[in-house]
């Protein structure tokens, strides 16, 4: 029996040496806090759907005051992917508005500096019809991002599902899908980030869950805006994982 | 006069003496003190929930509304962000920082109606029914069904 016991203790550390410690193979999952410290002083630009995202958050933080603690947002209702990659004011349409005046949105950045900026847009702009289009729109961003905020990393946020019923008239779901795959290529080329929310509002079938919508259309409700927190948060990690960033707090 | 009718004398004099300090104490007191302003809002609302409360950053990059004018400010969105439902107050803290306030609600409100007027048709027409309004250095601006009557109650307690 003695030697059975030796025998299996052997065999465990032979095991162990060939197959290290889970530990060192794959990184622990990081608190929420900790990964929502990541988007500190960040700051995340868009349209109707981006100002739910605010409004959700104020909700949180209604319940938790260091829930995305920090974080600002420039929205503007119907705001356009076209509007965002100008480098002067479009007029009779909307634009960003800055303390109070209406700005584009490389000047806004040249003014707030933050440490990254988050982006989504191109539901206004229909702008799974004009796909290289809308990329030529996402590079000019980059450029003018480089230009007025070197130090600002920009990182896009996948255009989020539609339902069936926005689809009547065209297939948008295609086309968004479409359009998100070459943003995806384009981020990868030119180094900027990019954040799949799309994926984890899908039903089965590829149209925004009806369980997430607010509005039948495009615009999600609470649920759907909690998935899109779930998105970031795993964004961070993945941030953490790659080694490109890691908490204050964290030795 | 007897030592009787002396002390009634004294008696007298202390009370009408006090009378005429709790008089004219009456006379120079404060006007009551207002209530705070989340509670004169909520009180004037005819439907205060799912509101949110958006932070004093948020008057500030949106409006451009600087906490050196107000000595208190209160900003509330309709948690579904697309009805147009808002509503933004102040207590300025001069005439002159009313006035900044007051332009900078115009100005928001002018951008509002510009954002929502070929894309949400029930917001653009909530917004063009709303005003800015103010009452001695308190500055409202109600968007909403009832906007007209909630922004009277809530002046009234200004």
């Amino acid at each position: 029996m003695k030697k059975l016991t030796v025998l299996f203790m052997l065999l465990v550390l032979a095991v162990c040496s060939v197959f290290p410690a889970g530990s060192e193979t794959a990184m622990e999952r990081l608190t929420d806090e900790q990964l929502v410290s990541y988007y500190n002083n960040s700051v995340f630009v868009g349209d109707s759907i981006t100002a739910q995202l605010l409004v959700y958050v104020r909700e949180q933080q209604q319940k938790d005051s260091h829930f995305f603690e920090g974080v600002k947002f420039l929205t503007a209702q119907s705001y356009f992917l076209y509007t965002a990659s100008r480098k002067n004011l479009r007029s009779g349409a909307a634009n960003l508005k800055y303390r109070g005046r209406e700005m584009p949105l490389c000047a806004i950045l040249k003014e707030m500096k933050p440490p990254k900026a988050f982006i989504l847009l191109g539901v206004n702009d229909y702008i799974g019809e004009q796909i290289e289009k809308g990329i030529g729109y996402d590079e000019r961003i980059l450029d003018l991002a480089a230009e007025y905020s070197p130090d600002t990393e920009i990182i896009f946020e996948s255009l989020t599902p539609v339902t069936p019923a926005f689809c009547r008239k065209k297939d948008y779901r295609t086309l968004w899908d479409e359009y998100n795959k070459a943003l995806k290529d384009m981020c990868e080329t030119r180094g900027a980030g990019y954040v799949d929310i799309a994926s984890r509002l899908k039903d089965e079938d590829g149209y925004l869950h009806k369980d997430y919508s607010s509005d039948g259309k495009y615009h999600l409700n609470p649920k759907g805006l909690k998935l899109w927190i779930d998105a970031l948060l795993d964004y961070a990690q993945t941030q953490y994982e790659l080694g490109l960033w890691a908490p204050e707090d964290h030795v | 006069m007897n030592k009787k009718h002396g002390l009634w004398l004294i008696a007298l004099l202390l009370i009408a003496v006090t009378l005429a300090g709790c008089q004219s104490s009456t006379e120079n007191a404060p006007e009551a003190a207002a209530l705070p302003l989340r509670e004169a809002i909520e009180s004037a609302l005819t439907d205060k929930e799912n509101l949110v409360a958006y932070t004093a950053d948020d008057l500030t990059d949106l409006m451009g509304i600087l906490p050196e004018d107000y000595t208190e400010a209160l900003f509330l969105m309709g948690s579904d962000s697309l009805s147009g439902r808002e509503i933004i107050a102040a207590r300025a803290k001069d005439s002159a920082s009313l006035k900044k306030i007051t332009e900078a609600l115009n100005n928001y409100l002018a951008q509002r109606q510009q954002e929502t007027r070929n894309y949400l048709p029930d917001a653009y027409k909530l917004q063009t029914q709303a005003k800015v309004e103010t009452k001695n250095l308190t500055a409202v601006l109600i968007v909403g069904a009832h906007s007209a009557e909630e922004t009277k109650a809530f002046l009234a307690g200004e």
